[in-house]
């Protein structure tokens, strides 16, 4: 009853975080045990501290700044094959390979784990608020979720950022203002039929309000499939992320794989054979986001596709 | 009015509705663009008659409201300005290239769904086998590996390494084609064609092939199948009439919305092929900021995208007469 | 226990046995089970769930699952032993000379084909027929049931309950099988619609002379249809004889509690008695009687040693210690306390 009293006198949002972390908490656990249990999301979660640490100690771990132009000897070391000093080689403008690819960790890390919360919590979001209030709100809801499904994603990303700058920042906003449409749509299906369980009802009747149901009652149920859902929307965010840059949409500041592959192709990599070069970058990407989809389970969603009907 | 007549008229309604407010976000994106909200339609290398005919066509130096039912007129009509860069109508500059896009998606397609049926009753029917645990994470890398990535690598080796097929474009460079039938019977064509087409069915395999086998998987264990075995029919016909049969009907209709998908996205295969379709239209008018062409290309991509998701469901409900056009969904 | 092979029946099942590998060891689900049936009668073969009746139609048309192995015994259907018959030639025997009523009625149908499709496939493909005399037996088939033909063109999922079981018996005549066995036909419907079934597999066997294999846990089913009636407990046939003897004059403790388990409309008083426990493990069977532990007439003899069926009556056979005491074991077994306090 104290609780009660206390969320009477809060407003909705400052309940709500609460409300989130308290769950979180209790939820926190219960990640850790499952985590270690299944062997997919353990290699997952592996792959991701690695490149997590890779970014994070990028400066200590890159022999050369990504950016520089090296000299030897006066010489500007271009197209250069894999040697002692440059391990990947060097691009057409004299820049160490190898440096670029542990750069490379920090703006895939940034870009994936920004989309992937931002998908997560707006997906879910708008999928509990749809499927428990259905009725008007789950119409309005609904039809923009349809709306965003209409849109093309990848043109749609390009045109945004091609219009607001090329910045790593950008290519997270206009992904995450449609990548949370399938995250909102299973959730919403998942909540209707949470909503009918009997500890809803017991809720119900006890008078509880609808904001509390929906955030204790129903929410630690879908919490499993927000996860799922984040982890394969942060794959999914990496992808783009990289075709972005590869267009030539990407942050210049920042150099990610994309851009790496970008730089490649654009001078004539391909046709010199150049494998050190471009093949690396998109190994880390495919890494990336296999260990997204392996973390979440998400092996299982892709392993086990549904139509968006079932 | 049967059922599913009353289905498919509120799914058309639903359509034109999404289309309506992608065309209306799209005007105002367009709009808010930095700079001169005229930038849309006129660049400023345009001679003053041509000028005065597009402000008049989309009535620019009206009120915003004026503009946006004008602006929603055009597009009814077809009318979307005149390309920057081309000196074209729009319209026509897209017609020139979308054939182009279509044929490499509907190629990309057919080998992907063809691989992948066959791929995913494979991999269901060996069950619990090294083979199938190897072909599961081979399939999970055709997933999360990008795609220019793949066509980087597909170049090197069979273009540039080997040196079976072409680097890039439609046809040889300089040379055009006279019509569309010359261009599909023309084996130089095809010749271009595979790279970009393998390259792109490699990453759409995955879906319907894993769609294929888990709902093989589901099928394989359902009492209809052991049923027809009580009633003494033969094992094959059992697969294909009981179970594959009913394991393909999803992945059908994920083919209509995988041709949106494909369609509407895909736009780096096309910039790593030089593939003249709509896609390196829309990243090239981007780049030179031909405004025009650019909003042109995004609306007919949208179109599609929504267009193919409504014929995906029409589809699914002739397909499976279990699919209740009630209330339920 | 084996006995002759009798020639003259049908279906005769000798000392049958079908065993389970499971992880915790080997399930012994039909341990031994024999029986018979002549051309024209019909047997229903009662017992709980778990009793491994289910298991022994699974084994009699050999779609029994993976870790399932027939250890031992024949079944005899017209003359040849199913059991080591090849696969292809039981193919052949599966519906045209015996068929199935699936538990899982309207779920034993291709879900996307319309019914009479079903039909045509068997008619067509195993009964030879062409399309119109196919579609014409099909026809047939449905009134012969009570069924509208025009429902022929509906998809399963558009039948009621009661439709669907009478359309699953309507299937698996239409070869002219010589046995049908019914598995659970009537189980998952209300009473109303259990009688209409009923009714209609009562007037075909008039009409048709079928012979009749119905497995049911509910033993009024039987009363209403079947001549003879097998009790099964356990993996074993624990009672068998003509319906009205084992009914009225049970001679197996376990009989005697199923008569009474359930509700008889005509009869006015009498609580519902209902028998306490479970059934043992199969994995590890106890070493005497297997009811034993939920009998109570239990006696010392019954933990000991495993009865065998001995005759009773004129083709009346039970298996139990205490059998000449039975006059008085079938009033006490009317006694609601009886079953109240069962020995351990």
């Amino acid at each position: 009853m104290n609780t009660d009293a206390r969320m009477n006198q809060r407003t909705a949002l400052a309940f709500r975080e609460k409300g989130l972390l308290s769950i979180l908490g209790r939820n926190l656990a219960g990640v850790y045990r499952f985590l270690k249990s299944d062997p997919f999301c353990m290699t997952g979660a592996l792959i991701y501290l690695f490149f997590m640490l890779l970014a994070i100690f990028a400066p200590l771990i890159a022999p050369y700044d990504p950016h520089e132009m090296i000299k030897h000897d006066g010489k500007l070391a271009y197209n250069q094959p894999p040697s002692a000093q440059h391990w990947l080689g060097t691009t057409n403008m004299g820049r160490d390979i190898f440096s670029q690819l542990v750069h490379g960790a920090k703006p895939a890390m940034m870009v994936g784990l920004t989309a992937a919360f931002f998908v997560a919590v707006v997906g879910t979001l708008v999928g509990l608020f749809a499927g428990y209030y259905k009725g008007r709100v789950d119409s309005v809801l609904m039809r923009i979720t349809d709306i965003a499904f209409g849109i093309p994603f990848e043109p749609f990303v390009i045109v945004l950022v091609a219009f607001l700058g090329p910045s790593v920042w950008n290519i997270v906003l206009a992904m995450g203002l449609l990548l949370w449409r399938d995250t909102a749509r299973v959730i919403r299906s998942q909540v209707l039929t949470v909503r009918e369980r009997s500890f809803v009802e017991a809720a119900k009747i006890s008078g509880a309000s609808d904001l509390r149901i929906i955030f204790v009652q129903v929410m630690p149920n879908i919490l499993p499939l927000s996860f799922l859902y984040g982890s394969l929307a942060m794959g999914w965010a990496i992808l783009t992320e990289a075709a972005v840059s590869f267009l030539g949409f990407g942050d210049p500041a920042m150099i990610s794989w994309g851009y790496m592959l970008n730089d490649a192709y654009a001078s004539q990599a391909l046709s010199r054979e150049a494998y050190w070069w471009f093949i690396p970058p998109g190994i880390f990407i495919m890494l990336t986001v296999m260990a997204g989809f392996y973390i979440g389970r998400g092996a299982e969603e892709i392993l086990y596709p549904r139509l968006k009907n079932q | 009015m049967g059922n599913r007549s009353k289905y498919i008229l509120s799914r058309l309604a639903q359509m034109v509705l999404t289309l309506w407010i992608i065309a209306t976000i799209l005007f105002f994106i367009f709009r808010l663009m930095p700079g001169n909200p005229l930038a849309a339609y006129i660049d400023p290398t345009f001679t003053k008659e041509q000028q005065d005919i597009l402000m008049a066509q989309f009535g620019l130096d009206k009120p915003l409201w004026m503009q946006y039912l004008i602006y929603l007129s055009n597009l009814l009509q077809g009318e979307l300005g005149e390309s920057f860069k081309f000196r074209a109508p729009v319209m026509e500059v897209i017609w020139n290239v979308l054939p182009n896009t279509l044929y490499l998606m509907l190629s990309s397609l057919i080998i992907a769904y063809l691989m992948g049926i066959m791929g995913g009753v494979l991999l269901a029917w060996k069950r619990k086998t090294k083979f199938e645990t190897i072909g599961i994470i081979l399939t999970l890398f055709t997933r999360s590996a990008p795609q220019m990535w793949v066509g980087m690598i597909v170049l090197v080796i069979f273009s540039f390494h080997l040196g079976w097929f072409p680097s890039g474009g439609a046809s040889e460079t300089g040379v055009a084609f006279e019509s569309e039938w010359e261009k599909l019977t023309s084996f130089t064509f095809w010749k271009h064609l595979f790279l970009p087409a393998l390259t792109a069915a490699i990453y759409l395999t995955g879906l319907p092939l894993l769609l294929m086998r888990s709902n093989m998987l589901d099928v394989m264990g359902e009492s209809y199948v052991e049923a027809a075995r009580t009633r003494g029919l033969g094992e094959s016909r059992i697969m294909l009439k009981y179970a594959a049969r009913n394991a393909a009907l999803p992945v059908v209709t994920a083919m209509a919305v995988g041709i949106g998908y494909a369609l509407g996205g895909n736009v780096v295969i096309e910039m790593v092929f030089s593939w003249p379709g709509l896609g390196r239209l829309l990243v090239n008018a981007v780049s030179a900021s031909d405004y025009a062409l650019a909003q042109g290309a995004f609306i007919l991509s949208a179109a599609v995208m929504v267009t193919m998701n409504f014929v995906a469901d029409i589809l699914y409900s002739f397909l499976d007469p279990r699919v209740t056009f009630g209330r339920g969904r | 226990m084996t006995r002759e092979v009798k020639e003259l029946s049908l279906l005769d099942v000798n000392d049958l046995k079908i065993y389970y590998k499971t992880p915790r060891g080997i399930s012994r689900a039909v341990d031994g089970v024999s029986f018979s049936l002549d051309q024209g009668r019909s047997l229903g073969l009662v017992g709980e769930s778990g009793c491994g009746k289910s298991t022994l139609v699974k084994g009699i048309i050999r779609v029994l699952a993976g870790n399932a192995v027939i250890a031992g015994g024949s079944v005899h259907f017209d003359g040849n032993d199913m059991t080591k018959m090849s696969e292809s030639r039981i193919r052949q025997v599966r519906w045209k000379d015996l068929s199935l009523v699936p538990q899982a009625a309207m779920d034993s149908l291709n879900p996307v084909y319309p019914v009479i499709d079903s039909f045509l496939e068997i008619l067509m493909l195993k009964g030879k027929l062409s399309r119109r005399e196919a579609t014409q037996r099909a026809h047939e088939l449905f009134a012969m049931v009570g069924l509208d033909p025009k429902r022929l063109r509906y998809y399963p999922h558009e039948f009621s309950g009661g439709m669907k079981q009478r359309a699953m018996i309507a299937l698996a005549l239409a070869l002219n099988p010589k046995l049908v066995i019914a598995d659970e036909p009537v189980t998952a419907l209300d009473v109303i619609v259990q009688n209409q079934v009923l009714r209609v597999l009562k007037n075909l066997k008039k009409k048709l002379g079928l012979t009749l294999l119905m497995i049911t846990h509910d033993i009024a089913v039987v009363a209403e249809t079947c001549d003879e009636v097998a009790v099964m407990y356990a993996g074993k046939i624990v009672e068998i004889g003509p319906v009205s003897r084992v009914l009225k004059h049970a001679m197996h403790p376990y009989t005697m509690g199923l008569a009474n388990a359930f509700p008889n409309l005509k009869k006015t008083e009498g609580t519902l008695i209902s028998i306490e426990g479970s059934p043992p493990d199969l994995v590890d069977p106890p070493k005497g009687c297997r009811f034993a532990a939920r009998c109570p007439f239990q006696i010392e003899a019954c933990l000991r040693e495993e009865p065998s069926l001995v005759s009773v009556g004129d083709r009346h056979q039970a298996a139990c210690h205490r059998l000449d005491e039975t006059a008085i074991l079938q009033k006490m077994a009317k006694e609601v306390d009886t079953w109240r306090k069962i020995p351990s």
